[in-house]
C-alpha cells in the first residue's frame, strides 16, 4: 500500500439490500446467503466506485440475534465474508480489503440493560473468530453507542484473533453516544487498549461531524475513520436528500486535518464512493504529507509511536466512558476513601458484599469533588480479584469518574482493568524488578497510567537521593516496556512526622526534583502525614499545600474533608490553574464563617411541624437540615429518646443520629434498638396504613431510622460486639426483570427495622438466590418481579428454592403479583408493601 | 412528516396531579374521606419533593421518538391476537411508534436508589410520568397532522395491553430501528432499556373509529388495582 495513499471506504449497505428486495424484518445476513450475486454486485459497485476497504454483509450476525436460527453464526459469517472476499480479489487493478462488520449486539449491557461484560465478550469471540477464518483482513466495530461494548469487543479481538482492529461509534448532535460516551473518552480508552484505528459513522453528515471529529483528534495519534450520513434524511420525506457532489465538498474538509480514512453510511450509494474519489484525485495537494506518512504507518505497523503524540499536542488522560480527567500537570484529587485499611465497616461491607455502602461512598467523594477514585478491595482471606471486578462494576454504576486500581497483586490488578470502563490508573508498581516484570506487562497491554513507588524491597527510602535512585530504576522498567514517561505517576512516599519527622522534607525535595526533571506525574498519599497526632488536619492541609508548589499534581486525599479540597481550590487559584479564579469563587461565593457555637433557637423548620418533615428532608441532593435540641433539656436520656422518636417521625437522619449518640452513653445498643427505633418506625407504618403517610415519608423515616442503625453498627464492629441483627433475609428482582426500585424500597424499610438484608440485585437467576440462601441459611427469601412476562421466573425461582431442600420461607411481592398467584406458585407471604413484608418477617424471626 | 414530529420532543412540565394520584394509589387521604385526611404540611412538603425531581427529570430527559407508517398490506406481521386486529380493522395505515427519555435518566435514577430512596420512588413517578405526557404528545401532534389530511387515527395500544402479547416488543423494535434510531433496546426478557419508554401501535383511518380500549379490559392489573376498588379510573383525570 502506498503510505501516502488515502483509503476509501464504502457506502451503505442496508438500502442497497432493501431496493434489492430485502424485506421489512428479514435478517440481511441470511438474505445475503441466499442472493450471494445481489450481496457480490453491490461489493463490485463499490470497488468500482473506489473503495479500497468493502465490508462484508456481517453486521447483525451475533448469536443473541441469531437466537432460533439454524444456521450457525459461523456458517452466516463464512458465506457473507466469501462473498466479499471474491468480489475484492476480483478486482484487478488494486488490493481491496474485507473488514469483518460487526455492530452493536443489539442489548444494553449492564448496569442499565441485563447483558453481561462476559457474555458480550463470547458474543465477540464467536463472531471475530468466525471472520478471521473465513479470511476477513480486518474486523470494523462500527454503529456502537456504549464504550463498554466496545472494550469487549475489542478484547476479544485482540486476545483471540491477529486481526486489524478498527472501531468507529455512533454520536449525536450533542456530542454524545446514546449510551453517554464522550469522543474524547472514546479516543484516549481505545487508543489506550492498542486498536489500529478510530472513528465516527452514522448519525449526522459529514459537516455536523466535524466537531466530533476535532474532539477525537485531540485524544489519538491513530488513523482517523470518517463515514457519515448522507446529510439529515428529510423531515417531511425520511429520504436522504444529499447529493453525492455536496457530500464529497463537505468531506473535503476532512483531508487538510489529516483525516484519511473515508467512506459513507445511511443515505449514500456507489456513486457518493465515486464522488469521493474524485474529489481525493483531484485535491490531494489539500492533504497534509506529514498526518498522511504517520497515519499510514499506523495503519501498516499495526500502532503509532506513543512519543508521536505528545509532538502533535495531543491531550493526555485518564476518562470513564462519559468524562476526562486531563493529566496536564494542573491539580487533581484523587478520592481516597473506597478502601478497608483500618475501616472495619467498609471491611464488613466488602465481607457482606454490601455494594451500597460501598457506591455511597463513591457518591459522597463525587459530590465533595473529587476528579478521580481509587479503588482498594484488600481484604485477608477474600477472592480480591472477584471483589475488584464487583466493586468497580458497582462504582462506575453511580459516578463517572475515572478509577485508579489500588493493589499490587497482579491478578486483582488485571480484574480492575477488564471491569473498568475507560481509561484509568493503576497503583501501583515500584523499584523492585520482580514487581516491575509481572506488573508493568498488565498496565502496557491495557494502556493503562501506572504509579510508581519510590521505594524497594530493602525498605523505606532514607532520604531524596534514594528516593530519586529508585524513580531512575523504576523509569528504566517503564521505558524498557514502552510505556510512555507522561503515563508514569511517581509516589515519593509519605511518612507520619510523629514517628520519622526529618522524612517530610526529604518527600518534598524529591518531589521537587522528580517533578522537575523527569516528565511524569507526582502522587502523595497526603494524609498519612499527620497520623497520630492532634488536630491531624492542619498537618494535612500545610503539607498538601507544600507539595502541591513542589510538584504533586494527583494528591491521594480525602474529599469529604471541607478543608482538603478548601486548600486545593486555594492552590489552584493561586497558581494559576483556576483561571480568573473563577471555581474558587464559585466554591466560596456563598460560605458563610462557621460560628463558634450554634444559635440559639435555630430549630429548622421542620421541627414546627407535626410530622414528616418539610421540604427539607424532600431536597433531591437529601441533605437534611438538624435540628438542635430547643429550649428542652438535651443531655438527659429521657428527653433524647423523646428526641430520637420525634425525628424518626419527621425523618431527619443528623437528628437521630445525634440523639442515639446521646443515647448510647446510658443504654444498651439492643435496648436502643427495641424500645426505641422500633417502635418510632412501628408508629410510621400505623400511620401509613392509616393513609395519613405517604410512601415517601415512610422511606424517610426509615432512611432517619437507618443513621440511628448504622451508628449503633459502627459502634458494634468497632467494639466486635455481637451482632444486633435481627435476622438475615435475601432479597432479589427476579431473572429477567430490571424493575427493581420496589425491591429496593422494601429493603430500606426492612434494614431500618433492624433486619440484615443481602441485597442480590436484579435480573438475578434462580440458582444464585438458591445458592446464597443455603449458605447463609437464611430464613427468609424476598422476591419481586414487576411484569407478567417474568412472572414465571418468579415461580421457577421458588421451584428451584424447593428442589434443593432450601428451608427458607418465601415472600413475594410486586406490580402484577396478586395473593392467589402467590399461593399458587407456592409462595409462604404475599407483601402488597414494604409495610406487609416486615410484618412477614416478623412472622418468620419473632417479635 | 414523521421526521419532523420526532425532532419535536420536549417537555416543560410534568402534571403533579397525576404523579400525587400515582403515589401509591391509596387516594383515600386526598379524598378527604373520614378521619384519614394528612395534614396539609405533609402534603404542601409532598409537593416540594414533587416539584424537585420534576426539575431533576426535566434535566436529564432526553425525549427521542420514532415512527414508521405500514401501509394495510404490510401489516400482517405485527398482528398477533384478537384485540389489536380491532384495532386496526378498517384501517388503511398502521402507525409504529416508540418514545424513550434516554440513559442519562437512568443513571440518575441509580444514583438516587442509592443515596436517597424517597427521592429515588418520586423520581421514578415523575420519570414515569415524563414518559407517558411524552408519548401523549407525540401522539397529539400526530393526531392533528392526519386529521389535516382528513383521516383518523385510533387510539394508542401497547404490547401487553389486552391479548396483545409483549413479545411483540421485539419486532416492533426492528421495523422502527429503535435501537439505531434512539437507542431503545429490549433484554431477552422483551423489558425496554431504558426503562422509561414506550412502544406502541395506532391505526389510521377514514372514518373515526369509536375508542375501543380507553377502558381496563385491556390492563394487566386490573384485578388488583386500587383505582378500580374506589370506582375510579387512572386514565380519568
Amino acid at each position: 500500500m502506498n503510505k501516502k495513499q488515502l483509503l476509501l471506504l464504502d457506502g451503505a449497505m442496508g438500502t442497497m439490500l432493501q431496493k434489492a428486495g430485502l424485506k421489512s424484518g428479514e435478517k440481511p445476513e441470511l438474505f445475503g446467503m441466499e442472493h450471494p450475486d445481489v450481496v457480490a454486485g453491490i461489493h463490485r459497485s463499490y470497488i468500482e466506485a473506489g473503495s479500497d476497504v468493502i465490508y462484508a454483509n456481517t453486521f447483525g450476525v451475533n448469536s443473541r440475534k441469531y437466537e432460533g436460527c439454524p444456521i450457525p453464526v459461523p456458517d452466516v459469517i463464512a458465506a457473507n465474508i466469501a462473498t466479499a472476499r471474491q468480489a475484492a480479489d476480483s478486482c484487478a487493478d488494486r488490493k481491496v480489503r474485507v473488514a469483518l462488520d460487526v455492530g452493536p449486539i443489539g442489548e444494553l449491557m449492564e448496569p442499565l440493560g441485563t447483558l453481561s461484560f462476559e457474555e458480550a465478550y463470547e458474543c465477540f469471540r464467536e463472531v471475530v473468530c468466525a471472520g478471521e477464518q473465513a479470511g476477513a483482513d480486518l474486523v470494523i466495530f462500527e454503529t456502537m453507542t456504549d464504550l463498554n461494548e466496545v472494550r469487549a469487543a475489542v478484547l476479544a479481538a485482540k486476545e483471540n484473533t491477529s486481526l486489524q482492529i478498527w472501531v468507529t461509534m455512533t454520536f449525536e448532535k450533542n456530542g454524545r453516544t446514546f449510551a453517554g460516551t464522550d469522543p474524547e473518552a472514546m479516543a484516549l480508552t481505545l487508543d489506550a487498549l492498542g486498536v489500529d484505528a478510530v472513528g465516527v459513522n452514522c448519525s449526522l453528515g459529514p459537516e455536523d461531524l466535524q466537531p466530533i471529529v476535532k474532539r477525537i483528534l485531540t485524544r489519538t495519534a491513530l488513523p482517523v475513520i470518517v463515514k457519515p450520513n448522507a446529510g439529515l434524511p428529510d423531515p417531511r420525506t425520511g429520504l436522504y436528500a444529499m447529493t453525492p457532489e455536496r457530500f464529497a465538498r463537505e468531506m473535503s474538509a476532512y483531508l487538510p486535518v489529516g483525516i484519511h480514512i473515508l467512506g459513507g453510511c445511511c443515505g449514500t450509494r456507489p456513486s457518493f464512493i465515486e464522488a469521493l474519489r474524485r474529489m481525493v484525485r483531484g485535491d490531494s495537494s489539500a492533504q497534509n504529507p506529514e498526518d498522511a506518512s504517520a497515519c499510514a504507518d499506523a495503519l501498516t505497523d499495526g500502532e503509532a509511536d506513543a512519543y508521536d503524540a505528545v509532538d502533535r499536542g495531543i491531550l493526555n488522560g485518564v476518562c470513564s466512558a462519559g468524562r476526562v480527567v486531563n493529566l496536564d500537570g494542573k491539580v487533581h484529587t484523587i478520592g481516597e476513601r473506597i478502601n478497608p485499611t483500618g475501616k472495619k465497616r467498609f471491611q464488613q461491607a466488602l465481607r457482606d458484599r454490601d455494594m451500597n455502602y460501598i457506591m455511597k461512598c463513591a457518591i459522597d467523594q463525587t459530590e465533595a469533588g473529587a476528579d478521580i477514585l481509587d479503588i482498594n478491595v484488600g481484604l485477608p482471606g477474600a477472592d480480591e480479584a472477584a471483589l475488584m471486578t464487583d466493586v468497580v462494576r458497582a462504582v462506575q454504576s453511580v459516578t463517572d469518574l475515572p478509577l485508579q486500581i489500588d493493589s499490587t497483586k497482579p491478578e486483582v490488578i488485571e480484574a480492575g482493568l477488564r471491569a473498568a470502563c475507560g481509561r484509568v490508573i493503576v497503583n501501583s508498581v515500584n523499584a523492585e524488578e520482580e514487581t516491575c516484570r509481572k506488573i508493568l506487562p498488565i498496565v502496557k497491554k491495557y494502556g493503562s497510567c501506572v504509579v510508581g513507588l519510590a521505594l524497594q524491597k530493602s525498605g523505606m527510602p532514607k532520604d531524596a537521593a534514594e528516593r530519586i535512585e529508585n524513580v531512575e530504576t523504576i523509569l528504566k522498567f517503564t521505558d524498557e516496556y514502552g510505556i510512555p514517561r507522561r503515563d508514569v505517576i511517581i509516589d515519593c512516599l509519605t511518612l507520619t512526622i510523629s514517628a520519622q519527622q526529618d522524612q517530610a522534607m526529604e518527600t518534598l525535595h524529591a518531589l521537587e526534583y522528580v517533578s522537575k526533571n523527569y516528565d511524569v506525574h507526582c502522587t502523595l498519599g497526603v494524609s498519612n502525614i499527620s497520623f497520630g497526632l492532634p488536630q491531624r488536619k492542619q498537618i494535612t492541609v500545610s503539607f498538601l499545600t507544600q507539595a502541591m508548589f513542589c510538584g504533586l499534581d494527583l494528591p491521594i486525599i480525602n474529599p469529604n474533608q471541607l478543608e482538603i479540597m478548601d486548600a486545593v481550590a486555594s492552590y489552584r487559584a493561586l497558581s494559576c490553574q483556576d483561571e480568573s479564579c473563577s471555581a474558587y469563587i464559585e466554591r466560596f461565593a456563598n460560605r458563610q464563617d462557621t460560628p463558634v457555637s450554634a444559635p440559639a433557637g435555630s430549630v429548622s423548620k421542620a421541627a414546627s411541624g407535626d410530622l414528616a418533615s418539610g421540604a427539607n428532608t424532600a431536597s433531591v441532593s437529601g441533605q437534611a437540615e438538624n435540628i438542635t435540641p430547643g429550649s428542652e433539656a438535651s443531655d438527659s436520656a429521657s428527653s433524647a429518646a423523646h428526641m430520637l422518636h420525634q425525628a424518626i417521625l419527621r425523618g431527619l437522619p443528623d437528628e437521630v443520629r445525634l440523639q442515639t449518640q446521646t443515647l448510647l452513653e446510658s443504654r444498651s445498643a439492643m435496648q436502643i434498638i427495641e424500645e426505641y427505633l422500633i417502635p418510632a418506625l412501628d408508629e410510621v407504618g400505623d400511620r401509613y396504613e392509616k393513609q395519613q403517610l405517604f410512601l415517601p415519608q415512610l422511606i424517610n423515616a426509615a432512611n432517619a431510622a437507618s443513621a440511628g442503625f448504622d451508628l449503633i453498627k459502627d459502634r458494634i464492629a468497632k467494639t466486635d460486639g455481637e451482632s444486633v441483627s435481627r435476622g438475615t433475609i435475601v432479597l432479589a428482582t427476579v431473572e429477567g426483570d430490571i424493575h427493581d426500585i420496589g425491591k429496593n424500597i422494601v429493603k430500606v424499610v426492612l434494614e431500618n427495622y433492624g433486619y440484615t438484608v443481602i441485597d442480590l440485585g436484579r435480573d438475578v437467576p434462580p440458582q444464585k438466590i438458591r445458592d446464597v440462601a443455603m449458605e447463609q441459611n437464611v430464613k427468609l427469601v424476598g422476591l419481586s418481579a414487576l411484569m407478567t412476562t417474568t412472572l414465571p421466573a418468579m415461580e421457577k425461582t421458588i421451584q428451584v428454592l424447593r428442589e434443593a431442600g432450601c428451608t427458607a420461607q418465601v415472600v413475594v411481592g410486586g406490580a402484577v403479583v396478586t395473593a392467589q398467584y402467590a399461593q399458587e406458585i407456592g409462595a409462604d407471604f404475599y407483601a402488597k408493601d414494604a409495610k406487609e413484608t416486615v410484618d412477614a418477617a416478623r412472622k418468620v424471626f419473632g417479635a | 412528516m414523521l421526521e419532523e414530529l420526532c425532532q419535536n420532543m420536549v417537555l416543560t412540565s410534568l402534571d403533579h396531579g397525576k404523579i400525587l394520584r400515582s403515589m401509591d394509589a391509596r387516594l383515600g387521604a386526598l379524598s378527604g374521606e373520614e378521619d384519614t385526611q394528612p395534614d396539609p404540611d405533609l402534603i404542601a412538603a409532598l409537593q416540594e419533593q414533587i416539584r424537585q425531581c420534576e426539575t431533576e427529570v426535566l434535566k436529564c430527559a432526553s425525549p427521542r421518538a420514532v415512527l414508521r407508517i405500514l401501509p394495510a398490506e404490510e401489516i400482517q406481521p405485527i398482528l398477533s391476537g384478537h384485540d389489536i386486529c380491532r384495532l386496526l380493522s378498517g384501517c388503511t395505515e398502521a402507525v409504529l411508534m416508540a418514545v424513550t427519555l434516554g440513559s442519562e435518566l437512568e443513571k440518575r435514577l441509580m444514583i438516587e436508589e442509592v443515596t436517597n430512596m424517597s427521592n429515588a420512588y418520586v423520581l421514578d413517578l415523575c420519570a414515569s410520568q415524563a414518559v407517558e405526557q411524552a408519548a401523549d404528545d407525540l401522539e397529539q401532534r400526530l393526531r392533528v397532522q392526519i386529521l389535516r389530511e382528513e383521516k383518523y387515527l385510533t387510539n394508542r395500544f401497547s404490547p401487553g395491553y389486552g391479548d396483545y402479547p409483549i413479545q411483540m416488543q421485539g419486532l416492533l423494535l426492528d421495523y422502527l430501528n429503535a435501537g439505531r434510531a434512539i437507542g431503545l433496546t429490549l433484554t431477552p426478557t422483551n423489558l425496554m432499556v431504558p426503562r422509561k419508554s414506550i412502544t406502541a401501535v395506532l391505526g389510521i383511518s377514514p372514518e373515526p373509529k369509536p375508542d375501543l380500549y380507553g377502558n381496563c379490559t385491556h390492563c394487566p392489573l386490573q384485578t388488583k388495582c386500587a383505582w378500580r376498588a374506589r370506582g375510579e379510573r387512572c386514565y380519568q383525570s
